[in-house]
Protein backbone atom coordinates (compact mmCIF):
# COMPACT_ATOMS: atom_id res chain seq x y z
CA UNK A 1 0.00 0.00 0.00
CA UNK A 2 1.76 3.05 -1.05
CA UNK A 3 0.69 7.15 -1.96
CA UNK A 4 0.63 7.65 -5.91
CA UNK A 5 3.25 9.67 -6.97
CA UNK A 6 2.83 13.29 -7.42
CA UNK A 7 0.55 13.83 -4.08
CA UNK A 8 1.97 15.39 -1.10
CA UNK A 9 -0.33 15.92 2.59
CA UNK A 10 0.50 19.81 3.71
CA UNK A 11 -0.44 21.41 6.93
CA UNK A 12 -1.87 24.69 5.38
CA UNK A 13 -3.69 27.32 7.69
CA UNK A 14 -4.79 24.74 10.27
CA UNK A 15 -6.45 22.30 7.75
CA UNK A 16 -4.39 18.85 6.40
CA UNK A 17 -4.48 19.32 2.24
CA UNK A 18 -3.22 16.91 0.03
CA UNK A 19 -2.27 18.18 -3.60
CA UNK A 20 -0.85 17.16 -6.62
CA UNK A 21 2.88 18.20 -7.59
CA UNK A 22 4.70 17.67 -10.65
CA UNK A 23 2.95 15.61 -13.56
CA UNK A 24 0.21 14.83 -11.39
CA UNK A 25 -0.47 18.33 -11.40
CA UNK A 26 -1.77 18.21 -15.27
CA UNK A 27 -4.56 15.72 -14.53
CA UNK A 28 -5.54 16.66 -11.05
CA UNK A 29 -6.23 20.57 -10.28
CA UNK A 30 -8.00 19.97 -7.20
CA UNK A 31 -7.37 19.97 -3.63
CA UNK A 32 -8.28 17.59 -0.71
CA UNK A 33 -8.69 17.96 2.36
CA UNK A 34 -8.74 15.64 4.94
CA UNK A 35 -9.57 15.04 8.84
CA UNK A 36 -7.16 14.39 11.54
CA UNK A 37 -7.26 10.72 11.21
CA UNK A 38 -7.51 10.70 7.29
CA UNK A 39 -4.38 12.74 7.73
CA UNK A 40 -2.85 10.44 10.28
CA UNK A 41 -3.75 7.41 7.57
CA UNK A 42 -2.26 9.24 4.86
CA UNK A 43 0.90 9.50 7.17
CA UNK A 44 1.21 5.95 7.86
CA UNK A 45 0.83 5.11 4.68
CA UNK A 46 3.94 7.02 3.55
CA UNK A 47 5.97 5.76 6.52
CA UNK A 48 5.02 2.31 4.86
CA UNK A 49 2.97 1.03 7.57
CA UNK A 50 -0.10 -1.64 7.43
CA UNK A 51 -3.43 -0.68 7.96
CA UNK A 52 -3.38 -2.69 11.35
CA UNK A 53 0.15 -0.52 12.64
CA UNK A 54 -1.92 2.39 11.67
CA UNK A 55 -4.83 1.68 13.52
CA UNK A 56 -2.36 1.21 16.98
CA UNK A 57 -0.57 4.34 15.99
CA UNK A 58 -4.32 6.25 16.47
CA UNK A 59 -5.14 4.65 19.43
CA UNK A 60 -1.47 5.43 20.82
CA UNK A 61 -2.52 9.38 20.03
CA UNK A 62 -6.32 9.14 20.69
CA UNK A 63 -8.40 8.19 23.27
CA UNK A 64 -10.24 5.55 20.86
CA UNK A 65 -11.50 2.34 21.40
CA UNK A 66 -9.12 -0.11 18.75
CA UNK A 67 -12.38 -0.92 16.62
CA UNK A 68 -13.89 2.71 16.01
CA UNK A 69 -10.42 3.29 15.07
CA UNK A 70 -9.72 0.22 12.77
CA UNK A 71 -13.60 0.92 11.17
CA UNK A 72 -12.22 4.38 10.59
CA UNK A 73 -8.75 3.54 9.27
CA UNK A 74 -10.62 0.96 7.08
CA UNK A 75 -12.97 3.86 5.93
CA UNK A 76 -9.96 6.17 4.55
CA UNK A 77 -8.13 3.80 2.79
CA UNK A 78 -11.08 2.55 1.06
CA UNK A 79 -11.97 6.37 0.21
CA UNK A 80 -8.35 6.98 -0.86
CA UNK A 81 -8.11 3.41 -3.21
CA UNK A 82 -11.47 4.61 -4.51
CA UNK A 83 -10.38 7.65 -5.90
CA UNK A 84 -6.41 6.46 -7.24
CA UNK A 85 -4.92 7.94 -4.46
CA UNK A 86 -3.43 4.63 -3.13
CA UNK A 87 -1.18 2.11 -5.29
CA UNK A 88 -0.73 -1.37 -4.39
CA UNK B 1 -12.35 13.67 3.24
CA UNK B 2 -13.42 16.10 0.39
CA UNK B 3 -12.04 15.91 -3.03
CA UNK B 4 -12.70 19.50 -4.89
CA UNK B 5 -11.84 19.92 -8.31
CA UNK B 6 -14.87 23.00 -8.65
CA UNK B 7 -13.72 26.53 -9.45
CA UNK B 8 -11.21 28.42 -7.77
CA UNK B 9 -13.76 30.96 -6.62
CA UNK B 10 -15.96 28.57 -5.41
CA UNK B 11 -13.27 26.55 -3.03
CA UNK B 12 -12.23 30.24 -1.69
CA UNK B 13 -15.65 31.08 -0.93
CA UNK B 14 -16.27 27.62 0.09
CA UNK B 15 -12.90 27.13 2.09
CA UNK B 16 -11.20 29.97 2.82
CA UNK B 17 -8.20 29.47 0.89
CA UNK B 18 -7.39 27.51 -2.26
CA UNK B 19 -4.05 25.04 -2.10
CA UNK B 20 -2.79 24.25 -5.45
CA UNK B 21 1.02 23.43 -7.82
CA UNK B 22 1.68 26.27 -10.06
CA UNK B 23 2.41 25.46 -13.17
CA UNK B 24 3.92 27.90 -15.74
CA UNK B 25 7.55 29.55 -15.29
CA UNK B 26 6.57 33.48 -15.46
CA UNK B 27 7.12 33.18 -11.71
CA UNK B 28 10.49 31.97 -11.90
CA UNK B 29 13.06 31.75 -9.91
CA UNK B 30 10.33 32.40 -6.77
CA UNK B 31 7.71 29.31 -8.19
CA UNK B 32 9.05 26.53 -10.31
CA UNK B 33 6.53 25.13 -12.86
CA UNK B 34 4.72 22.09 -11.29
CA UNK B 35 7.00 21.65 -7.81
CA UNK B 36 5.84 24.83 -5.37
CA UNK B 37 2.35 24.59 -3.82
CA UNK B 38 0.48 28.01 -3.26
CA UNK B 39 -1.97 28.97 -0.91
CA UNK B 40 -3.93 31.44 -2.20
CA UNK B 41 -6.19 33.18 0.63
CA UNK B 42 -9.44 35.92 -0.04
CA UNK B 43 -8.53 39.61 -0.40
CA UNK B 44 -8.87 41.92 2.22
CA UNK B 45 -9.35 45.30 1.06
CA UNK B 46 -7.06 46.73 -1.94
CA UNK B 47 -3.91 45.08 -3.12
CA UNK B 48 -0.38 46.77 -2.24
CA UNK B 49 2.49 46.78 -4.53
CA UNK B 50 4.53 43.57 -4.06
CA UNK B 51 1.80 41.49 -3.72
CA UNK B 52 1.53 38.66 -5.53
CA UNK B 53 -2.38 37.76 -6.60
CA UNK B 54 -5.03 35.51 -8.14
CA UNK B 55 -6.61 37.12 -10.76
CA UNK B 56 -8.33 36.99 -14.21
CA UNK B 57 -6.88 37.97 -17.35
CA UNK B 58 -8.21 37.36 -20.69
CA UNK B 59 -9.69 34.26 -19.82
CA UNK B 60 -6.74 32.87 -18.13
CA UNK B 61 -5.77 32.43 -14.46
CA UNK B 62 -2.75 34.14 -13.56
CA UNK B 63 -0.52 34.95 -10.54
CA UNK B 64 1.61 37.77 -10.92
CA UNK B 65 2.92 40.23 -8.72
CA UNK B 66 1.70 43.92 -7.86
CA UNK B 67 3.59 46.28 -9.98
CA UNK B 68 2.01 49.31 -9.60
CA UNK B 69 -1.50 50.20 -7.90
CA UNK B 70 -3.44 52.73 -9.92
CA UNK B 71 -7.09 54.39 -8.33
CA UNK B 72 -8.92 52.02 -10.18
CA UNK B 73 -7.29 49.61 -11.53
CA UNK B 74 -3.50 47.03 -11.28
CA UNK B 75 -0.67 46.91 -13.28
CA UNK B 76 0.70 43.15 -12.78
CA UNK B 77 3.90 41.11 -13.77
CA UNK B 78 5.39 37.94 -13.34
CA UNK B 79 8.77 38.28 -12.15
CA UNK B 80 9.76 36.22 -15.00
CA UNK B 81 8.26 38.09 -17.51
CA UNK B 82 9.03 41.00 -19.60
CA UNK B 83 5.18 42.04 -20.19
CA UNK B 84 2.36 43.40 -18.05
CA UNK B 85 -0.96 42.92 -17.35
CA UNK B 86 -3.14 46.52 -17.23
CA UNK B 87 -6.75 47.21 -16.17
CA UNK B 88 -7.14 44.53 -14.01
CA UNK B 89 -9.63 45.83 -11.21
CA UNK B 90 -10.41 44.62 -8.16
CA UNK B 91 -13.29 42.28 -9.07
CA UNK B 92 -10.55 40.31 -11.15
CA UNK B 93 -8.78 39.40 -8.01
CA UNK B 94 -9.74 36.17 -6.75
CA UNK B 95 -7.37 35.98 -3.94
CA UNK B 96 -3.36 36.88 -2.43
CA UNK B 97 -0.95 34.59 -1.80
CA UNK B 98 -0.50 33.88 1.19
CA UNK B 99 1.93 30.69 2.17
CA UNK B 100 4.66 29.30 -0.54
CA UNK B 101 6.21 25.53 -0.34
CA UNK B 102 8.91 24.24 -1.64
CA UNK B 103 8.95 20.41 -1.01
CA UNK B 104 8.29 20.62 2.85
CA UNK B 105 10.01 24.08 3.40
CA UNK B 106 7.53 26.99 3.92
CA UNK B 107 8.69 30.00 2.09
CA UNK B 108 9.25 33.03 4.72
CA UNK B 109 7.16 35.58 3.41
CA UNK B 110 8.12 38.24 5.67
CA UNK B 111 11.35 37.72 6.06
CA UNK B 112 13.96 39.72 4.94
CA UNK B 113 15.38 37.43 2.29
CA UNK B 114 12.38 38.13 0.65
CA UNK B 115 11.18 41.40 0.43
CA UNK B 116 14.97 42.11 -0.87
CA UNK B 117 14.11 39.64 -3.57
CA UNK B 118 11.02 40.97 -4.96
CA UNK B 119 12.19 44.97 -4.59
CA UNK B 120 15.51 43.51 -6.97
CA UNK B 121 13.29 41.37 -8.93
CA UNK B 122 10.97 44.47 -9.65
CA UNK B 123 13.65 47.30 -9.72
CA UNK B 124 15.44 45.56 -12.45
CA UNK B 125 12.63 44.43 -14.75
CA UNK B 126 13.53 47.30 -16.96
CA UNK B 127 17.06 46.05 -17.35
CA UNK B 128 15.85 42.68 -17.59
CA UNK B 129 13.41 43.76 -20.43
CA UNK B 130 16.46 45.03 -22.53
CA UNK B 131 18.07 42.08 -22.17
CA UNK B 132 15.96 39.54 -23.21
CA UNK B 133 15.25 41.90 -26.36
CA UNK B 134 18.55 42.32 -27.11
CA UNK B 135 19.30 38.38 -26.75
CA UNK B 136 15.84 37.92 -29.14
CA UNK B 137 17.35 39.88 -32.05
CA UNK B 138 21.13 38.58 -31.73
CA UNK B 139 19.25 34.94 -32.04
CA UNK B 140 17.32 36.21 -34.60
CA UNK B 141 20.44 37.95 -36.57
CA UNK B 142 22.31 34.70 -35.74
CA UNK B 143 19.72 32.55 -37.48
CA UNK B 144 20.01 34.62 -40.81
Amino acid sequence: MKIKKGFVLRRVMGNYVVVAVGEASRSFRGMIKLNDTAAAVWKGIEKGLSTSEICDAICEEYDVERSVALADVEKVVSELTENGFITD
Amino acid sequence: MEIREDKIEEMIARDGMYVCTTSGISMKPMLRDRRDTVVITPVSGRLKKYDVALYRYKGKYLLHRVVKVLPDSYVFCGDNCITCETGVTDDDVIGVLSEVWRGEKKLNLDGAGYKLYYRCRTATFGMRRACRRLMGKLKSLIKR
